[in-house]
């Protein structure tokens, strides 16, 4: 239940620091975000008491048990993740269809299950197509501009 | 191949694509300055912001507009929308990009005036806006209930001085020009109204035909479509107006101001004088087309052919009086 | 009535149908990529319609609405996303089902659910627009403060394992809502001086992060499933075998359509937050309401038959009084005025046999929902079902990336939805659900609204807070808010004394040991 006690004190923490950001603004607009804080603050408190009860205690027991034959790919995610803020900060820089593709390329070898290459290769092929019909969707049929760097 | 294995050949494979990525950058930065200067404005496609949601009244007018802009301009004209902050993303965006004409902004006043001098960072000043012209007005009105008991903005001016703040007026947001119409009506009659600011101007004639408020302040439109249900007081134009020719202007009745939603267009700062003289020249071409002025002036816009010099002197003056206003109110 | 008959022959006009059925195509097409909503799916439309008469256009752009609304489904059952706000319900349920393989009985319940919902809504407007117009004006800031306040109480219902943390993620949203520039005095909050902040966050970009990611990231957590992340179980004849389950719930699918016109008539309040209510009010009636969120057939059917009706909803202020009932209404008002058509008495005199052609179109639109929803999802489903973890998680990403840029043409956005993101994927690791914290995103602002314009208007008047105490229908709203919000309380006194009676039975002194 630490993770309980943790993400309780940081919301906690973020309202009193909304009320107090509030106090700057003018009567009609501060009314509403301070009386959310404060519900924030409150139901916040209630959470981290409640995880001391011993029924959280049970539930947080049996959880641990479930999660045991599940262990996450944490690596998977850490990585995926890098690649995902990548993506995102470089899709002004280099196009949307550019970083896309990379950003696509280089996910399918993180996640790859398999080390079969033709495998991989289909998937990446995959990737390709699919990222190139959606740009061109979204560019020549809707005529939804996309974000647009040096490149494509 | 173990655990460990696979890790090291993910980690190896995220360090391909960083270095592939970082590659590309690098080319991206040299392709970025090898790109040189255009002989002739315009060689290539005019991108035009509409700092506000497709299918609002901006973006309906330039829509329109883009068939004649190409003819004018001899290249295509794409019309993109950035929404948000009421168009200070669109103008800060403007204020900090390029000066080669290709990114030209719808310009609205008085939005681009009001922003700067009430947020603490709106991201762009009034003066980083080049103004090159100005086409449009939808002036706004003032209207009562058909069943109201006041038939003139004197009646309703007397009722608002006699009862302070009793008098609800619905509009559409704050610092904006229907805001700033009924601050200028409180400063320039001493009358005190209750604003009753919506989140848009269909919200606004919804909480007033509801009987919510008891007057409205409405886009020359919205008072032409639902004029049965009320009775249109007075409006902001310098004349009278084309569709209302029966309504008083408030200058008439007294009370020297306009109020209405300028639209023109224009530039960052420091675009070469002879951009924003080409960019000035087309749009002046097609304000001048009949046809687009009627079909305009149906939907009941206020059309204009204003050049880039006036425009300029237009909202200069236009700073002067919101400045004044806002802080005679003590907005500012 | 001759113009009725003159429109009837219209709409049936060869040209006229098959531009019904490009548009339904079109719209679902549209709504099905997550971030371009049912309001975006017209207005780039509205462009193409220039050169159209008025006939033409408006056939064209009502089958894109309805299409956009119900193709939201899509993404909401196949990917946890909503592809329009309208579909946020759904995918309690939805992707539930996908995950057990029934992606596409999912998909098909969603269908029968909209045609029969979105004709309910049709139904309502050609029959009732005047009257049902002019009470819904009746609808003031007061009431709107009310309506989201009873609209908040569905948070109980949504998030069974935790009411506290469902309470949570609605105060975290409502907060989060309140970024950017305030609804009644301007000033720019919680911007920090920054530019991007002064617009707020918007809610595509936030739903999209707060679905789509955390499900992205818990695909590539999960190794089991790498082959394909979704099973799928074909069967045949399922229209059928659907049309079975959903005919024996009449009651059901008619409370939903109702829920979702009144819903989409009151100006402001659209399709999104209809499917809510719908699926709320599903769950307190329901005899099984610990199915919900499991997979739940009436789930999906309460939440797309409430939003597809919200469509005809929202065109009855649209059409009598010009006043848009919902996002994508307002810009059918625009393409109304460019043709010339000004909303209100005149349309059903002058423009009678255009008006009426509209609305039979809309029926029509919503009877080739059923053939083309379940091509087009049967289509849907087996493709997203059959790519294996390694293609759809950056699909599904890459997907998140563009639409959340297209919608406002901004890559702040983008950033945004990584953000929240972020927050969706931490705030599972703790049991948050991203539903409350959209709910209070969607609420709020319309709820701080409607507070202080309430009170603005009280002051005017003298009666500050009798104002929100004595209009009828806010008593109503305040009544079913009371109602709404104790129900799950009362729900769980009614179990536990079931279980106690049971329990007693078998041994006494278990009694004693419950509430530890």
């Amino acid at each position: 239940m630490t993770k309980d006690r943790i993400a309780a004190l940081a919301l906690v923490g973020v309202g009193v620091l909304a009320w107090i950001e509030a106090q700057r603004y003018g009567p009609l607009s501060r009314l509403f975000p301070q009386v959310v804080s404060i519900a924030l603050v409150l139901l916040s408190l209630v959470m981290f008491a409640s995880s001391f009860t011993a029924r959280s205690r049970r539930a947080a027991e049996r959880q641990a048990e479930s999660r045991e034959h599940e262990r996450p790919d944490v690596r998977g995610v850490l990585l995926s993740l890098l690649v995902i803020v990548a993506w995102t900060l470089l899709l002004e820089v280099l196009g949307v269809w550019t970083s896309s593709v990379i950003a696509f390329v280089s996910l399918v070898v993180i996640l790859r299950s398999t080390e079969r290459a033709a495998v991989v290769w289909k998937s990446i092929a995959l990737g390709v197509v699919l990222v190139t019909g959606f740009v061109l969707l979204f560019r020549v049929v809707l005529r939804v501009p996309l974000p647009e760097g040096v490149f494509w | 191949m173990g655990t460990y294995g696979r890790i090291r050949t993910m980690g190896r494979a995220a360090c391909v694509a960083l270095v592939i990525m970082g590659m590309l950058l690098g080319a991206a930065a040299l392709f970025a300055r090898g790109t040189g200067e255009d002989a002739e404005y315009p060689a290539r496609a005019v991108t035009y912001v509409i700092p506000f949601d497709a299918g609002g009244q901006s973006d309906i007018t330039a829509q329109y507009q883009r068939e004649g802009l190409e003819r004018a301009l001899g290249v295509d004209v794409v019309i993109r929308h950035q929404p948000g902050g009421g168009g200070a993303l669109a103008w800060s965006a403007l204020a900090r990009g390029s000066t080669d004409g290709y990114t030209i902004s719808g310009n609205n006043i008085p939005h681009i005036i009001i922003q700067p001098l009430v947020r603490e960072n709106a991201g762009y000043e009034t003066a980083d806006l080049r103004p090159v012209y100005l086409f449009q007005t939808t002036p706004i009105g003032l209207a009562v209930a058909a069943t109201s008991p006041f038939d003139t903005l004197e009646e309703l001016i007397a009722h608002a001085r006699a009862n302070p703040g009793q008098v609800t007026v619905s509009g559409s947001g704050t610092h904006t020009g229907h805001h700033l119409a009924i601050m200028q009506l409180q400063y320039l009659s001493g009358a005190e109204f209750t604003y009753i600011p919506a989140t848009g101007a269909a919200p606004s004639v919804a909480n007033f035909l509801g009987g919510h408020t008891q007057a409205i302040l409405g886009n020359s439109d919205d008072l032409v479509q639902h004029r049965d249900a009320m009775k249109i007081l007075a409006i902001g134009t310098t004349e009278r107006f084309h569709a209302l020719a029966d309504v008083p202007t408030f200058i008439e009745l007294g009370y020297d101001f306009t109020a209405g939603i300028d639209r023109g267009v224009t530039v960052a700062r420091d675009t070469p004088e002879a951009i924003v003289r080409a960019l000035e020249a087309a749009f002046d071409a097609v304000s001048r087309d009949p046809e687009f002025i009627a079909r305009m002036e149906a939907l009941g816009f206020e059309q204009h052919q204003t050049g880039a010099d006036e425009f300029a002197a237009y909202i200069e003056r236009k700073t002067r009086e919101i400045t004044t206003v806002l802080r005679e109110l003590g907005e500012l | 009535m001759p113009s009725l008959l003159e429109a009837l022959l219209t709409v049936a006009h060869p040209v006229n149908l098959v531009l019904v059925a490009l548009g339904v195509g079109a719209g679902i097409v549209v709504g099905a990529l997550p971030g371009l909503t049912a309001t975006m799916a017209i207005a780039l439309l509205v462009p193409f319609t220039f050169g159209m008469n008025v006939t033409h256009a408006l056939v064209l752009l009502g089958g894109i609405y309805c299409g956009a609304i119900y193709g939201g489904s899509y993404a909401a059952i196949l990917i946890n996303t909503p592809g329009t706000p309208a579909a946020i319900a759904t995918t309690f349920d939805g992707f539930a089902l996908a995950k057990k393989g029934h992606a596409y009985r999912a998909i098909v319940v969603a269908t029968v659910a909209s045609a029969i919902g979105g004709l309910v809504g049709v139904g309502f407007l050609i029959f009732l627009a005047p009257p049902l117009a002019r009470a819904s004006l009746q609808f003031g800031p007061p009431e709107f403060f009310w309506l989201t306040v009873f609209g908040l109480t569905i948070i109980a219902t949504i998030s069974p394992k935790s009411t506290v943390k469902g309470l949570i993620g609605g105060a975290l949203g409502l907060l989060i809502g309140t970024i950017g520039i305030a609804p009644v005095d301007g000033a720019v909050r919680y911007a920090f001086r920054t530019v991007a902040l002064q617009n707020g966050i918007t809610l595509i970009p936030a739903l999209i992060g707060l679905f789509c990611l955390p499900e992205i990231l818990d695909m590539i957590a999960s190794r089991f499933h790498r082959e394909t992340a979704i099973p799928y179980r074909p069967q045949r004849h399922m229209l059928r075998r659907v049309w079975r389950i959903v005919a024996r719930k009449p009651w059901l699918l008619l409370r939903s359509s109702v829920i979702g016109t009144v819903i989409g008539i009151i100006p402001g309040a659209g399709a999104n937050i209809a499917g809510m209510v719908s699926y709320n009010e599903a769950v307190r009636v329901s005899r099984k309401p610990q199915e919900f969120g499991e997979g739940s057939l009436e789930g999906i059917t309460a939440s797309e038959a409430a939003n597809n009706a919200g469509v005809g909803g929202s065109l009855v202020p649209l059409l009598t009084l010009g006043i848009p009932g919902a996002p994508p209404a307002a810009v059918l008002l625009g393409a109304l005025l460019l043709k010339g058509m000004r909303p209100g008495a005149e349309l059903f005199t002058v423009h009678a046999s255009v008006t009426y052609t509209f609305m039979f179109s809309l029926v029509v639109a919503n009877v080739l929902l059923l053939p083309l929803g379940i091509l087009l999802g049967k289509g849907a489903s087996k493709v997203v079902t059959g790519l294996p973890t390694t293609v759809l998680a950056p699909l599904v990403f890459f997907l998140s990336v563009i639409g959340a840029f297209a919608i406002q043409n901004n890559v702040g956005d983008v950033y945004v939805m990584l953000a929240m993101g972020l927050v969706g994927f931490l705030g599972r690791r703790v049991g948050f659900q991203p539903g409350p914290i959209v709910l209070g995103l969607i609420l709020g602002a319309m709820c701080e609204q409607g507070l202080v314009q309430s009170m603005l208007l009280g002051r005017a008047a003298g009666t500050p807070v009798a104002i929100f105490f004595t209009r009828p229908i806010s008593i109503v709203l305040i009544a079913l808010t009371v109602l709404s919000a104790g129900w799950p309380l009362l729900a769980r006194v009614r179990q536990r004394r079931t279980s106690d009676e049971t329990a007693a039975h078998i041994h006494p002194l278990l009694e004693e040991k419950r509430d530890d």
